[in-house]
């Protein structure tokens, strides 16, 4: 069976800025895939490609083995789409709502009462009906804007920043449903902000400057890091090493309790930092080596490619 | 035939979400119905041009009945109000100063000797032009009032035009502006009413969803106007109903007739709304830019007020965009000549392409807002 998303060479011009450059990269079906970038990385231009909004200045994207712009329309049969606004009618009840979305979809009456009750109790909104949009909190309007997007049963949904502006607990049981979905052979597209939940795709892709600077599982990105190691050091003066560590040319610092997390330029660079350290009088109580985060592989790769 | 009824259906969900929306937005819907009978009373009584009760003073230097006669046939009138008898000019000439007297006549001394005598006499007359439309009507009047006391005096058989106005007997101005006035109000309230309906869908992101649906610019252009239309409509019943009961309009003309170029006229407005919907990013900028399209060039570029033939040649070529310029013609044409279709049928065809150009526009622009 072919990917169900495919972008080869994918190019978007406005004008002389080029918003993304050849960007080439597949999903499989069933895939929960993380796109993930700094504010106008180009992430919102290549999903709008995706879904048929924006037409590519070159390049192709297939949608389930089919040219997007040779039938736009049939492609939107086959995604859904929720965005970080939610764009719910907050002047309509739960139940306009889904109305109205089944009304632009053509979804027969039979159809759309099954849907109907279904998309209510992926939102756990059963009783509220008659509730007005307004009236919901930022979980059950994302819950419902997420059910909204399944209404005519896609193939891929893409999720735009879907979990901004909600509770860590509500954030995390998203995620649950979103792998209930997957399981069942449903493609997610998801962009985000926080890079601790890209930890929960399977693939992800950095994209920085319109071009795409790693993609990979969570663990091989990890992995790859080549001749660079992670150290955590639990030492005296943490300020104070944190400030020297970062005066003598280590970008890629953090602290993380009562350790400071080091990314090294080079294999065995830590006998250098323990000098260094040394001669400052700041004594080194213990230090590991570790396996990176998600975000010091995204900071890393976001730096080596702004040097490039 | 599949294809064709999901159209429909989308048309009909759009619809129906936006009639909800409407309703729930009481204010909004009340002013939609209300505002226009509200304006009609308002302009309907203020804007009037019928000179009525004008004051007037006199100096008699004859101190004759026939002079006597003369004032007193002016008095009687609904249209003069004698103020007062002066003794000399500067007692008249300062009530013609300050106002309190709109004209002033003098009478000669022997004016009856000469009218006895059927010699050429003139009295004097000092009209306060500073309105210079009043200042024309009295002068009318008062032409109108010489030439029936000679006539009256003579009692000879002149040699005269017999006059007899057509369609406006009384040539009372409510009957020429009440019909122009409904074009005017229409023009507004519409033009205001779907210039934020789409402006409030991208401020509230929900336009962005509507893209990555199947749901086609056309589609989503019909389904929310056909509420506006309807609402409107009703609005234009209730404007009408007024203007027959407050004003005593009545339709000469079909009702039919009314009924298809008031839709074709709103369809038209609420176009140029949606259309301005389209353009502005915000509602603030929708509004001004509503207000500036509709308010002005419906006031003073479609013939409401200022006849478009005595405009300059380039501003006629203008007047050709503002939409109220036909239907104002056609509805006077309607109530007032009970005109039938072909004496109008130029305006209606107008109004017809005008929407079908301003459809195209917003669709090309609808697409061009998703690249």
């Amino acid at each position: 069976m072919r990917e169900i998303i495919e972008c080869v060479d994918l190019t978007k011009k406005f004008g002389k800025f080029v918003a993304v450059d050849r960007v080439n990269f597949s999903i499989s079906r069933g895939e929960v895939f993380g796109f993930l970038g700094p504010n106008g990385a180009g992430k919102s231009t290549t999903i709008r490609m995706i879904c048929g909004i924006l037409k590519p200045t070159s390049g192709k994207v297939y949608v389930d083995g089919e040219d997007v712009w040779k039938n736009p329309e049939k492609i939107r049969r086959k995604i859904g789409y929720m965005s970080q606004k939610f764009s719910l009618y907050n002047d309509l009840t739960v139940e306009e709502n889904i109305n109205f979305y089944s009304g632009i979809y053509g979804i027969s009456r039979e159809r759309a009462k099954k849907r109907k009750r279904k998309i209510i109790e992926i939102a756990g909104l059963e009783g509220m009906e008659k509730v007005k949009t307004s009236e919901l909190s930022g979980a059950y309007k994302q819950r419902l804007a997420f059910g909204l997007a399944l209404i005519h049963e896609p193939e891929i949904v893409f999720l735009d920043e879907p979990t901004s502006g909600v509770d860590p607990l509500s954030r995390r049981k998203f995620w649950e449903m979103i792998y209930s979905f997957s399981r069942k052979g449903l493609t997610f597209f998801v962009t985000t902000h926080f890079v601790e939940e890209a930890e929960n795709c399977q693939k992800v892709a950095f994209i920085n400057n319109g071009r795409i600077v790693a993609i990979g599982s969570p663990q091989s990105l990890k992995e790859n890091l080549g001749e660079r190691e992670v150290y955590e050091i639990e030492c005296s003066k943490l300020m104070q090493a944190f400030s020297l560590l970062e005066r003598e040319g280590w970008g890629n610092i953090s602290i993380k309790g009562n350790k400071i997390r080091v990314l090294s330029n080079e294999y065995g660079e830590i006998e250098k930092i323990l000098d260094l350290l040394k001669k400052e009088a700041i004594d080194v109580l213990s230090y590991e080596k570790v396996l990176p985060t998600l975000e010091e592989v995204f900071v890393q790769n976001v730096k080596e490619a702004q040097l490039a | 035939m599949l294809k064709r009824l999901s159209l429909l259906s989308s048309i009909f969900a759009v619809s129906k979400k936006e009639f909800i929306q409407l309703r729930r937005d009481w204010r909004f819907m009340f002013s939609l119905l209300f505002i226009p009978a509200i304006l009609l009373i308002l302009y309907g009584y203020a804007l009037n041009f019928d000179v009525k009760n004008v004051s007037f003073g006199v100096i008699d230097f004859d101190r004759s009945e026939i002079s006597r006669d003369f004032v007193n046939s002016l008095r009687v009138s609904e249209y003069f109000k004698l103020k007062d008898y002066f003794y000399d000019y500067k007692e008249g000439f300062s009530f013609l100063q300050r106002g309190e007297i709109s004209f002033l006549l003098v009478i000669p001394e022997g004016f009856k000797r000469s009218m006895e005598r059927m010699e050429n006499i003139s009295i004097q007359c000092f009209i306060d032009g500073s309105n210079s439309n009043k200042g024309t009507i009295v002068l009318g009047y008062l032409n109108a009032y010489v030439n029936y006391f000679n006539h009256k005096f003579l009692k000879k058989e002149f040699f005269g035009v017999s006059l007899r106005i057509y369609y406006n007997q009384k040539l009372k101005t409510t009957n020429f502006l009440i019909p122009g006035l409904i074009g005017f109000i229409l023009m507004i309230t519409t033009v205001l009413s779907t210039s934020l309906s789409v402006v409030r869908e991208k401020e509230r992101k929900t336009l962005e969803q509507l893209y990555v649906t199947p749901l086609s610019s056309l589609e989503f252009s019909i389904g929310k106007i056909l509420p506006y239309i309807v609402i409107s409509l009703l609005a234009t019943l209730i404007i009408i109903l007024f203007s027959k009961f407050l004003f005593g309009i009545d339709i000469r003309g079909s009702y039919s007739l009314l009924f298809l170029s008031t839709c074709l006229y709103i369809s038209c407005t609420l176009l140029m709304g949606f259309l301005i919907s389209t353009i502005a990013e915000t509602q603030r900028t929708a509004f001004l830019l509503a207000i500036l399209t509709s308010l002005l060039p419906s006031i003073l570029l479609s013939g409401f007020i200022f006849p478009i033939e005595n405009m300059p040649k380039i501003i006629q070529f203008i007047t050709y965009f503002v939409p109220a310029r036909y239907y104002i013609k056609s509805i006077r044409y309607i109530v007032l000549k009970g005109a039938s279709l072909c004496s109008f049928s130029y305006e209606i065809l107008s109004l017809l392409i005008f929407s079908f150009l301003l459809l195209i526009l917003i669709l090309r622009r609808m697409r061009l807002g998703l690249k």
